[in-house]
Order: structure tokens, then sequence, then C-alpha cells
């Protein structure tokens, strides 16, 4: 099998972290937690009684003079007149004591008082810092009584050097639990990089084609992409049955891990063709500048928040609701396209689908699309609208603009040669030539059902 | 094979210096106490000069002693606490290097007991180890 092909060693815990060691540090560690937890209570007795204190002297010299029964000695009062309510001799330290009046009083109160919180946060700090050591410790010793082993292998994998041998925290997976998951990996390294290469391929030609096109030589070079998106969906199409298949095998925690990675790999091919899109966009007349930035600015953000979204889906997963809820907005969607004078309603919708975790750009895309459209027609007013709604979105998912390698190649492209439409990639159908925004949405929402687990559309426009 | 005399010689050097570096840790947590002392000190009256600077000249500043409460002068009061905090950190900065010497001390001694222990003859492993026991144990407290 596989494992004799790979050098292992195992290591049982035991002899790492000796049992009976490691429940003596629990122990020890347990005895430092109970003396802080007493000095907590001892500081929070002193804070209590600093408040008291502050409350009696602001309520002293309510009165000229109070009737009280004064302490004489041990154990004895007698009946007596508190006279000068407003002087208060304060203990500073050291035996020195100072004259204040009671407004004076309390601040000096409140500056201890601030003085005792900040020793308490401290002391919190600490027993936080014990809280975890104890609870390494706690699991180091039943892992160890337990008699957990610890394997280690190398890993032979020339593309993928992030996925190392699995070392450190001790796991109880067998050894070929690994192999599989390496293997596929390795295949869908390959894919990827054809995928990249291909990617640059286009980006090429749409850049050199990008000069002095008017529209309709746009949508000539964005046809000619066309079929090479196909092949790449195609692709992407593969990529996700696999990972499919290796959802219900594998482990969730690999899988999210796998995920993740195949997930970036998404994230990186997405943002390429996005920017391939954006390439033919180039200068189109100066009436359109603004618009052309506003749809750049949008392009970008529906980048960002694409792949915002399918970094988060990588951890969850809420195929169902998703759906349900694309459905819902993308109706929606159609609806205010058609008016174009809801603008605000659709930088709200961009808004909603900004704030669910939904990994489906090419809502956002379409979102984008439609708000694309409504702007080439719009007022400067909705180009207001939709600018701060915009910068929200960068804002938002502005880290990830930098994870994606592929976005610092090509600062220069115009946003009206690109293809401002997102993409969508349909498991099943291949639906790349259609051109219509409101009949993509359908499409999409028609689709939906039948991938529940596909971690992101792309749409074609 | 080393005779009981000399194996007897061997096992009273061994106590002395187990005696020896007991000492030293005794003086080093007694040094331990004091620098604690020393240090709560030195806090409380930095609190005391932060507060008598707020103060305004006229303020009335009184100082305990004993059960007498005596009024002081704000300015000669200001003085008096810091001279205090100097005194306190030039005590602190002394006991330190104190306290350093008396590690430095205690290792070398360690190391001396560790080379006595090893070298003895294994046929009685008793006193020994239990003197080596002795001092695992203390050093740890």
């Amino acid at each position: 099998m596989e494992e004799a092909a790979k050098k292992g060693r195992v290591t049982p815990l035991a002899s790492l972290f000796p049992v009976e060691e490691a429940q003596k540090a629990v122990r020890r560690v347990h005895e430092t937690l109970s003396e802080k937890e007493s000095e907590l209570d001892r500081f929070r007795g002193f804070i209590s009684d600093n408040t008291n204190l502050i409350n009696l002297v602001q309520k002293l010299p309510e009165g000229l003079h109070h009737n009280i029964m004064v302490p004489f000695g041990k154990a004895a009062f007698f009946p007596g007149r508190l006279i000068h309510t407003n002087e208060f001799l304060v203990l500073l330290g050291e035996g020195y004591h100072v004259e204040r009046t009671s407004k004076q009083t309390v601040e000096i109160l409140k500056r201890r008082g601030k003085a005792l919180q900040s020793q308490v946060e401290s002391l919190k700090a600490t027993m936080q810092d014990l809280k975890a050591e104890a609870s390494f410790f706690g699991i180091t010793a039943s892992e160890a009584a337990e008699g957990l082993v610890e394997i280690r292998e190398d890993y032979v994998e020339e593309n993928f050097t992030e996925r190392e041998s699995q070392s450190g925290p001790p796991k109880e997976h067998p050894p070929s639990f690994s192999e599989a998951d390496k293997v596929k990996v390795a295949v869908e390294d390959e894919e990827y990089s054809c995928m990249v290469s291909r990617l640059d391929e286009l980006e090429k030609a749409e850049y050199e084609a990008g000069y002095g096109n008017e529209t309709h030589e746009d949508i000539e070079n964005v046809a000619v992409s066309d079929e090479e998106y196909a092949r790449m969906m195609s692709r992407l199409d593969e990529l996700e049955k696999e990972e499919l298949e290796a959802e219900f095998v594998n482990e969730r925690d690999e899988d999210n891990a796998k995920l993740a990675v195949n997930d970036e790999k998404y994230a990186h091919m997405i943002a390429r063709l996005d920017e391939i899109e954006k390439e033919p966009e180039t200068e189109c007349g100066n009436e359109r500048d603004e618009d052309e930035k506003i749809k750049a600015d949008f392009d970008q953000s529906s980048d960002q928040i694409s792949l915002d979204k399918i970094n988060r889906f990588s951890e969850e997963y809420q195929s169902r609701k998703l759906l349900e809820q694309t459905k819902d907005k993308k109706s929606a969607t159609e609806e205010t396209l058609d008016k174009r004078d809801t603008q605000k309603d659709l930088t709200d919708r961009l808004n909603c689908t900004g704030l669910t975790v939904q990994s489906r750009p090419k809502e956002e895309m379409s979102h984008g699309k439609g708000l694309v459209h409504g702007i080439m027609k719009s007022t400067p007013l909705e180009k207001a609208l939709v600018l701060p709604e915009v910068k929200e979105n960068v804002q938002a998912a502005s880290s990830l603009r930098s994870e994606a390698p592929l976005q610092d190649s090509k600062p220069g492209f115009d946003s009206r040669k690109a293809f401002t439409g997102s993409i969508i990639e349909r498991a099943h159908n291949m639906q790349t030539s259609s051109s219509q925004q409101a009949a993509t949405s359908s499409q999409s929402t028609v689709t939906q059902p039948s991938k529940p687990v596909s971690r992101f559309k792309m749409q074609r426009r | 094979m080393a005779s009981p005399a000399a194996l007897r010689e061997l096992q009273r050097e061994l106590e002395t210096k187990a005696d020896d570096l007991n000492k030293i840790q005794k003086d080093i947590s007694k040094n331990h106490q004091v620098r604690k002392k020393y240090t709560i000190q030195l806090g409380e009256n930095e609190l005391v000069l932060k507060e008598l600077d707020l103060l305004s000249e006229d303020a009335n500043v009184y100082k305990l002693i004993g059960p007498v409460l005596v009024k002081q002068d704000l300015a000669e009061a200001n003085a008096n606490v810091r001279k205090r905090i100097e005194y306190m950190s030039a005590e602190l900065k002394r006991l330190d290097t104190t306290l350093q010497d008396l590690e430095d001390k205690q290792n070398s001694k360690r190391d001396a007991v560790c080379l006595k222990g090893t070298t003895e003859d294994p046929i009685t492993p008793g006193r020994e180890s239990q003197g080596i026991v002795y001092f695992h144990t203390s050093v740890r407290a």
C-alpha cells in the first residue's frame, strides 16, 4: 500500500510527556490559579469598599451636621454630632494625610479605584494564561494516559509544499488517509496550474485586443474568450465534483482545509477571469469615464465580495439556505433591473448579500451588472449612492485583494473594455453564451437546486 | 572499592555541602521577602508623591507619627517622600546584587554536590540518594 512507500515514525505520546508529570503540572497550575482567584476576590472587595466610600463622602456634605453614634473604645458608643461635614482628612499613604473637601476626596478615591481596576485587569490576564496552561496540561495528560500515538510521515509532493507531514499535535488518523488527500490535492494542483496558464494566455490576448475597440468589438473579443471560459468552467466543474466526492469520504476538518485550498485556487481563478473581463473595456468615450470608474469599482468590489464569499463558504456548508436566499435576491434584482430607479434598493440588496455568508459571487456579479447597466443611464445622484456602497464593500474585502496574487499584474486595464459580467459555473449544464441579464438570473436560480453544495457560481453574461 | 571509612568521609563532605546549599537558599528566600516589602513601599510612596503633586500650595498636610497627627509643610512633605523613594530604590538595587551573588554561589554549590554524589560508591546509594533527593526538593521550594 502507499504506507510502505512513505517513511513513518510512530511515537507513543506517553514517552514524550510522561503521564504523571503532566498530571503534576496540572495540579501545580491549578494551585496557582486558586491563589490568583483569592487575590482577585480581595481586589473586588477593595473596589466595592471604594465605591461605598465615594457614595458616603458625596452624601455627607448634604447637611451642616449629622447626629451620629460615635464609637468609643472597643465596645461602646455615645451619641454625638458630626460637624464640618465638608472637611476630610484623606490618607495618601506612608502616614501622610491631607485636608480635602468632599469633591476633592471623591477625585482622589476615583483615581484609586482606577488603579485598582488596572491591577484587577492584569490579574485576570495572568489567570487566563494559567487557565490555558492548565487545559493544555490536562489534555496532554489525558492523551498520554490513553496511549495516543503520534505518527509522522514525510510528504512527497513536488507542487504542493504546504501539505507537509502531519507533525505537531498528534492525531489518530491512519496513514493511508492522508495519502488519499495528498493524491487528490496533487491532481487538483495540476489542473489548477493548467488553468492558470490558460488564464495567462487569455489575459494577454484580451489585453492586446483591448485598445481602441468599440463595444461590438468588445463583444467579439468576449465571444472569443467565451469558448475559453467554457473550457475553464468545465474544468472547474470537474474539480468541484472531485471535491464533492471528497467531502463525503473525508472528515470535515480535512475537507475544509482542502476546500479552503481549492477555494483559494478558485478565488484566484475568479479574480483572474474578472480581470480578463475588465481588460477589453478600454477607453470608449469620456462621457462614460465616470461610469467606467463606478463599474470598475463594482467589478473590483464584486471580485472582492466573491473572493470573500468563497473563502467564507469553505468554512460553512449552508447550501440550502443559500439557495433559497439567492432565489429571493435574484427575483428581486430582476425587478429592480427593469425599473432602474430603484438604485437604492439594489445597493441595499448588495448590502444584504454582502452581509449574509453566501459564497455566491455570481449574485454580486449580477447585482453589479444590473447596477452597472443602471448606471450607464443613471444620474450622478445614483452614482453617489452607489459609490459609498462600493467603498464599504471594498473595505470589507480589501484583505482578500492582497491575497489574490494575480491581481497585481495588470494595474492599467480599463474597465470599459472588460467583460462586466459575472461568471456562473454550472455543474451539469454549460450555458456560457447567454447574454441577457434577467435571463441569467433566472437560470441561476433554476440550476441552484440541482447542485446544493456548489460553493460558488459564476454567471456568464 | 572504597573502604567504609573513606565512604563515611565522603558522606560527611556531601552533608556539609548540602547544608551550605540550604543556608544559601534560605538567604535567597529572605532576600526575596525584603525585596517584596521594599517594592510595595516604593509603589506606595510613588502614589503619595503623585497625589501631593496634585495638591494646591495652601493645602494642609499632616503626618501620622505614632498617635500624633503633625501638621507638615507641603514642600517638606514632597521632599521627604522623594528622599524615601530614592533610598528605597537604592536599597532594592543593593538587594538585587546580593541576590545575584547568592544565586551564583548556590549554582556552584549545587554542581559540586552533584559531582560529589556521582563519584560516591554506588554500593551505598541510600545516604547519597537521600541527600540528593533532599537537595532537589529544597531547590524546588
